[in-house]
């Protein structure tokens, strides 16, 4: 049912290597990502998924130029469509946001702007990128929020936030990422603070969009089961660094990584009948001195004595699958096996 | 805004209006003390204090003295001076007007110093300005108003002779003496109050600034121009504007010391005056023209913030 | 919170600084009469106006009082007012906040509206008002100091009482029958007693500030005894002979409600290091 290719060989549309990002603290420099590399192709989606802390966010903003300050880019290129981003003046690069990629954020209640209406908060993005008249934007405008599914948008864009519900907000937000024809949107946990029955039509929102506009998807989410339901590609982080990288289909069949692993075992749908969920016990360290070592380690049940000694090396498995782990290739991990939630991935 | 909003915020304040009436009649009327005694001081007879009483109906039940009085104010006589033999009314309305601009003045200056200066620290968090700007503000709190005014007198009246040391000109008699008169007074008094504008706008600005919707914007690539100074500040403004109206008050605490150093003939002057000599139908005069300016201050404000932000009004 | 705030005089120079001269000023103030090098209110003709010196360090005054004694005893009032407009305000203030806050109903009503109607008063203004019938005095400032500075001390203690009061141990006492007066002494007035010290810190500042305000207008305490208001009040008509009398009596003020305001930050940040935007 996916007649978009899976690999993205050729030129992708976007392409982040070796990304480092740098947060300064009182107790030395905090490595928040560490040495990602990432690549969307034009018209896919590709999901990051990781535990809060594990660096996915920060990697997005990166990649858009959102990064606050203390926290810095310290090592790596991001290139768009070709070009190096970090060498724009800081001028091109606002030009670029909003128009070119543009950001979906998980919080659609604090994301909007409370003391203005939700179509003024458009229009001002639309004003930046353009050079329409306020008529033609006004048009613009209504036409963007039929477009994400918002009935009566003339009522709507003259509603204030607050005025709204958490679903209608959200497509507000869409609306707004889409209003210039970016090719690339990011969407960090994009349905996590809604309910069930809006999650799914916000992400039939994102996947029409991506359809029959040939937008490109990059899905931040704790939830793989929304990856599930959408991506084609998936990476895993964990403490900053991409642990595996693999098809939807490779992760939940045959996961390579004990992180993926882990993390499919604590999901709702992952497991027979009564067994208990799995928790993965611990939590994310912070990495402020990278010493050579595995930063799962301490948390993983297939942990060795190299594991603690030594980086683990990155073994890459047929096209597109690999893992940061020592024994990829030896384990068998358990994936996924509910079919239910991998419908529409697998083949 | 709902026209509803508006008849709550009118009612509150005829509420807060009525309170105060009691308060000043209660002032005057309840705490122990003869006030015909007082007024008369040592050298006045029983007899003389017995006619003055009667004069005055204090010989009347509670009450009944309440409603006359608030009757009688709410047509606008508030009694007679004692020693000014003028109506209170007309003493009042002489002065009433320098005392507003005066404070308006002050209130000006106080915005137009704190507002550049609360964003330059804000959006330079931590820098040596910022630390400067934090200083001046804890300098400015901690400063007595009439402290600072006679310290700018001392320079700039009498040692550099480029201001007149004090007394007052009307604006219409002329506009240049007028401003050359008021200068000192409106930078003492606005000092403080700009100290306090700068804490509040500082503080909500940084938390405005951390907030998402900032993100948001910036990530649809608007200028930061734009951002910081309609999405940020109209944020941040909400507890500036709150500030301001609050502090109103302090502006007319101030405003008593400051026209008391400045010999402006305003109602803080006249009102220090009354107290000195006792002279309570004043006293109550002034208080009661206090209380209003300061309420109907506060209402302004009130309808300000629901201006600015819509959700005040609807809640 | 005493230990945080112990932990915070340790980094904080400016706090421990505050915290020193705080409590230099109130030794002061108790031991003036030996420190005093002279009475304050003796006057000697002869050494009128004289410019800070070794005999008199800051120099004397129109009466030839020598100033630096006037500032010591100044201080000794500035005490007293302080001291007794915050213990009472704060007395007064604690005890209807927590009554409104935890009874909440009718209770609560009459006094936040009595509140209101008091915070309509500009401080100064309902302050005057007071001493218009009880005439100047030592006594009179601090009742009318106390009347003007409680209304928002009891706002603060109640807000903090409804806020605690919703806590879920604080709802588990009730339900296991604890009884009130001793819910609100066991869970309520710790959780609220950080708020007072913060508001208590500012009282006193405000209550120093407005004892010289009135002083200085001729309605606080009255000449010639030594306030920190009189000192500048008097220095003004002198001020082109002698201009160290006002400076020194308004730096002097400044000092005080500096360290007390910067007490009072220290304070705030020791109950809640997230709470402050830096």
């Amino acid at each position: 049912m996916r007649l978009i290719p899976i690999s993205a060989a050729t030129d992708p549309l976007l392409e982040v290597r070796d990304l480092q990002v740098r947060i300064p603290t009182r107790r030395g420099d905090l490595l928040a990502v560490d040495g990602v590399d990432l690549t969307v192709g034009a018209g896919e989606i590709v999901g990051v998924v990781g535990e809060s802390g594990s660096g996915k966010t920060l990697t997005a903003y990166a990649i858009m130029g959102l990064l606050s300050a203390p926290a810095v880019i310290s090592r790596g290129v991001i290139r768009f469509r070709g070009q190096d981003l970090q060498a724009l003046a800081a001028e091109e690069r606002g030009r670029m946001r909003g128009s070119a990629m543009s950001m979906v954020f998980q919080e659609p209640l604090t994301a909007l702007n409370p003391v203005f209406p939700v179509g003024t908060q458009i229009r001002d993005v639309i004003r930046r990128h353009t050079n329409l008249s306020d008529r033609s934007i006004r048009g613009r405008i209504l036409e963007l929020l039929d477009h994400v599914g918002i009935a009566g948008p003339e009522r709507v864009a003259a509603a204030y936030p607050f005025e709204l519900s958490g679903g209608m907000r959200q497509r507000i937000l869409i609306a707004m990422a889409i209003a210039c024809g970016p090719s690339l949107v990011i969407a960090d946990e994009p349905t996590t603070a809604l309910d069930t029955t809006i999650q799914a039509q916000i992400l039939e929102l994102l996947r029409r969009l991506v359809r029959d506009d040939g937008i490109s998807l990059l899905l931040i989410s704790h939830d793989f089961g929304i990856v599930a339901d959408l991506c084609q590609r998936v990476y895993v982080m964990y403490a900053g660094q991409v642990v595996e990288h693999a098809t939807a289909g490779q992760l939940f069949d045959r996961p390579r990584h004990p992180y993926t692993s882990a993390l499919l075992g604590c999901m709702p749908a992952a497991r027979d009948g009564d067994a208990p969920l799995d928790t993965i016990e611990g939590t994310v360290p912070t990495v402020i001195d990278p010493k050579a070592l595995c930063r799962f380690a301490d948390r993983c049940g297939y942990a060795q004595a190299r594991c603690t000694e030594q980086s683990p090396p990155r073994q890459t498995f047929g096209v597109v699958q690999d893992a940061l782990c020592f024994r990829a290739a030896e384990l068998t991990l358990p994936g996924l096996v509910t079919p239910s939630l991998t419908d529409g991935v697998l083949p | 805004m709902g026209v509803l909003y508006l008849a709550k915020r009118l009612g509150w304040m005829l509420f807060i209006l009525f309170g105060s009436t009691v308060v000043i009649f209660l002032v005057i009327h309840v705490i122990p003390g003869d006030p015909a005694r007082a007024m008369l001081g040592p050298q006045g007879t029983p007899e003389a204090v017995e006619t003055l009483r009667r004069e005055l109906g204090l010989n009347d039940p509670l009450w009944q003295q309440y409603l006359i009085w608030v009757g009688r104010a709410l047509t606008g006589n508030l009694g007679h001076s004692i020693l000014l033999s003028k109506s209170v009314l007309e003493l009042l309305g002489e002065r009433v007007t320098t005392t507003l601009l005066l404070s308006l003045y002050a209130l000006i200056l106080a915005v137009l110093i704190a507002l550049p200066i609360s964003v330059m620290s804000a959006t330079r968090r931590n820098t040596i300005g910022d630390h400067v700007g934090r200083l001046v503000v804890l300098i400015g709190l901690a400063m007595p108003s009439f402290w600072f005014g006679l310290m700018l007198m001392l320079l700039f009246s009498v040692r550099l002779g480029w201001l007149p040391v004090f007394g007052y000109v009307s604006p219409l008699d002329d506009l240049g003496q007028h401003f050359s008169h008021m200068v000192l007074p409106a930078v003492a008094l606005g000092s403080g109050y700009a100290a306090m504008i700068m804490e509040t706008t500082r503080n909500s600005l940084v938390d405005v600034l951390n907030q998402d919707y900032i993100r948001t914007a910036r990530a649809g690539g608007l200028a930061e121009r734009l951002v910081l100074w309609k999405y940020a500040m109209r944020n941040a403004l909400i507890p500036t504007v709150t500030v301001i109206g609050i502090q109103i008050g302090y502006l007319m605490s101030g405003a008593i010391v400051i026209e008391n150093l400045f010999a402006i003939p305003g109602i803080g002057r006249l009102m220090v005056n009354a107290v000195l000599s006792r002279d309570y139908p004043v006293v109550q005069g002034t208080m009661l023209t206090v209380v209003f300016v300061f309420a109907f201050a506060n209402l302004c404000v009130d309808l300000l913030c629901a201006a600015i932000d819509p959700r005040t009004a609807r809640e | 919170m005493l230990g945080e705030f112990l932990r915070n005089l340790r980094s904080n120079r400016v706090l421990l600084a505050a915290t020193v001269g705080l409590a230099v000023f109130i030794l002061i103030a108790i031991f003036a009469p030996l420190i005093a090098p002279h009475d304050p209110n003796v006057q000697n003709l002869r050494v009128t106006l004289d410019p800070p010196s070794h005999r008199f360090w800051l120099g004397t005054d129109e009466f030839g009082r020598d100033l630096a004694s006037r500032l010591i005893f100044g201080a000794r009032n500035s005490l007293i007012v302080g001291l007794s407009v915050t213990l009472l305000s704060g007395l007064i203030g604690t005890a209807l906040g927590i009554v409104a806050g935890y009874l909440r109903g009718i209770a609560d009503t009459v006094t936040m509206r009595a509140a209101d109607v008091m915070m309509a008063f500009p401080d100064l203004v309902l302050a005057l008002g007071l001493i218009a019938v009880l005439g100047s005095g030592l006594d009179s400032t601090i009742i009318a100091l106390t009347v003007a500075l409680t209304p928002i001390f009891v706002r603060m203690v109640r807000s903090r009482v409804i806020t605690v009061r919703t806590e879920a141990y604080v709802a588990a006492a009730k339900l296991i029958g604890v009884r009130p007066p001793v819910i609100a002494a066991r869970h309520i007035m710790p959780n609220v007693l950080g708020g007072i010290v913060v508001q208590g810190a500012l009282t006193f500042a405000f209550a120093v500030l407005g004892e010289a305000s009135l002083s200085f207008v001729g309605l606080g305490v009255p000449p010639p005894a030594a306030s920190f208001g009189n000192i500048v009040a008097e220095g003004r008509d002198y001020m082109i002979q002698a201009p160290w009398i006002s400076i020194s009596g308004g730096v002097t003020i400044m000092l005080i409600v500096l360290c007390f305001l910067v007490l009072a930050d220290g304070v705030r940040d020791a109950i809640d290091p997230y709470q402050r935007g830096h």
